[in-house]
């Protein structure tokens, strides 16, 4: 990622143009830094199907983060602290998420085994439909129906993570019906 | 629309992932205001620091000999740290808040060496007293300088902490910390200008403690407010 200091200095130049207000250099400054950053998290994110959700993310804090870039100071320190973090941020979220959900992501398929096991599938199917809907979606796409992450939330409209937490609540929600029951 | 169809031309070369997130951004981007830099930040800080302490100071008033004990070398240095030491961390809460312009080893040790100065200097400089002695007058005096330091910490961590709001803090705990030590430092200045109570234990107990017990909530609350940017 050898980029000169011409290069560096003309995004510190757009970015001021941006500050005033100037939409053609932030739609060219984005044009020109987003492989740059997309590149810098392919590197540290080791899952690819985080990579995209990770990179999102990140653009989004750079979004919210422009208005402390001050002219006068070099644009790389910058650019890296808020694209390091964002990065860091990002995975912390999603590791967060990703470690509530290991947990619970057995328990509707040992639910399902036992449910059939004792002809209870009726059982399972009022549990399910008791369930907000977003969550019952969730639940039903990717247990019952074996959709991919990637599938069921391009279908759905969603974030992969907002499936996630869709499905997640929804398992929980579950379990404790079922565990009533039982 | 020519602007428009400018801006689309940049963007449409990028691949498919990074055109969404840019045509989001874009869509999303209104006008803005940027903060001013750390130095313009600080002296603003400034500004207010001193229109708190000036205040405080003019409704308690100074004591009476204390251009003389600015001249002692103990009390003078004390004094000295503690104003210096709110300055530093007012600017170091600020700069934890500006991307790229963290406080790095060097701004943290020189505040760890003045916090661990202005325990020293009480304790090794200051005529000692009895902490039982301290706890009898404190209904009397002590509570008040106590309560003082508090009173002074909190409009000015409240003015400050709402400054850097604005910026943009990947370290919101720290940021809290920062301004705390730098309210609370600016607090016991204050009531050191005023109280005429120069033993240690009475310093460190009803002038120093405040900070010590009550910093973890400028911690808590930095944490969420000025976390609130990101969301």
């Amino acid at each position: 990622m050898d980029f000169n200091d011409d290069q560096w200095k003309s995004w510190a130049f757009l970015m001021g143009q941006i500050q005033e207000g100037d939409m053609e250099a932030y739609a060219l400054l984005l044009s020109e830094i987003s492989p740059l950053i997309f590149n810098y998290v392919r590197k540290r994110v080791f899952n690819p199907s985080q990579v995209e959700d990770v990179y999102q993310d990140v653009l989004l804090t750079f979004h919210k983060a422009r208005h402390t870039y001050q002219t006068d100071r070099p644009f790389s320190p910058w650019l890296f602290t808020v694209v390091r973090n964002a990065v860091w941020a990002a995975l912390s979220k999603r590791h967060k998420v990703t470690a509530k959900e290991v947990q619970f992501e057995t328990l509707p398929e040992t639910s399902v085994q036992i449910h059939k096991e004792e002809g209870l599938e009726d059982d399972l199917q009022d549990a399910l439909n008791t369930l907000p809907e977003a969550n019952r979606r969730a639940v039903e796409m990717l247990k019952l129906q074996g959709m991919d992450l990637e599938t069921a939330a391009k279908e759905l409209g969603i974030s992969k993570v907002a499936l996630k937490v869709r499905a997640h609540r929804g398992y929980a929600q579950l379990r404790k019906k079922l565990m009533r029951e039982n | 629309m020519k602007k428009k169809t400018a801006t689309q031309n940049y963007i449409k070369k990028l691949p498919d992932i990074q055109r969404r997130a840019a045509e989001k951004l874009l869509a999303e981007a209104k006008p803005f205001k940027p903060v001013p830099s750390v130095l313009k930040q600080w002296l603003i800080w400034l500004g207010l620091a001193v229109l708190v302490a000036g205040l405080s100071l003019w409704i308690i008033k100074p004591q009476d000999d204390i251009l003389q004990k600015l001249l002692q070398l103990p009390s003078g240095s004390f004094m000295l740290l503690l104003f210096v030491g709110s300055a530093l961390a007012a600017w170091n809460g600020i700069a934890s808040s500006m991307p790229g312009e963290e406080p790095g080893p060097a701004a943290k040790s020189w505040m760890i060496g003045i916090l661990v100065a202005l325990i020293a200097i009480p304790l090794f400089f200051f005529t000692s007293d009895n902490l039982a002695g301290v706890l009898e007058h404190n209904a009397e005096s002590g509570w008040f300088c106590f309560r003082t330091v508090v009173l002074v910490a909190i409009p000015s961590w409240v003015m400050l902490a709402w400054m850097v709001s604005r910026n943009a803090s990947f370290h919101p705990g720290w940021t809290g910390a920062w301004l705390g030590i730098s309210a609370f430092l600016l607090g016991t200045g204050t009531i050191q200008t005023h109280c005429t109570h120069w033993e240690t234990t009475h310093i460190l107990v009803n002038h120093l403690l405040p900070m010590g017990l009550f910093i973890v909530i400028p911690i808590w609350i930095g944490s969420h407010w000025l976390a609130r940017w990101k969301k």
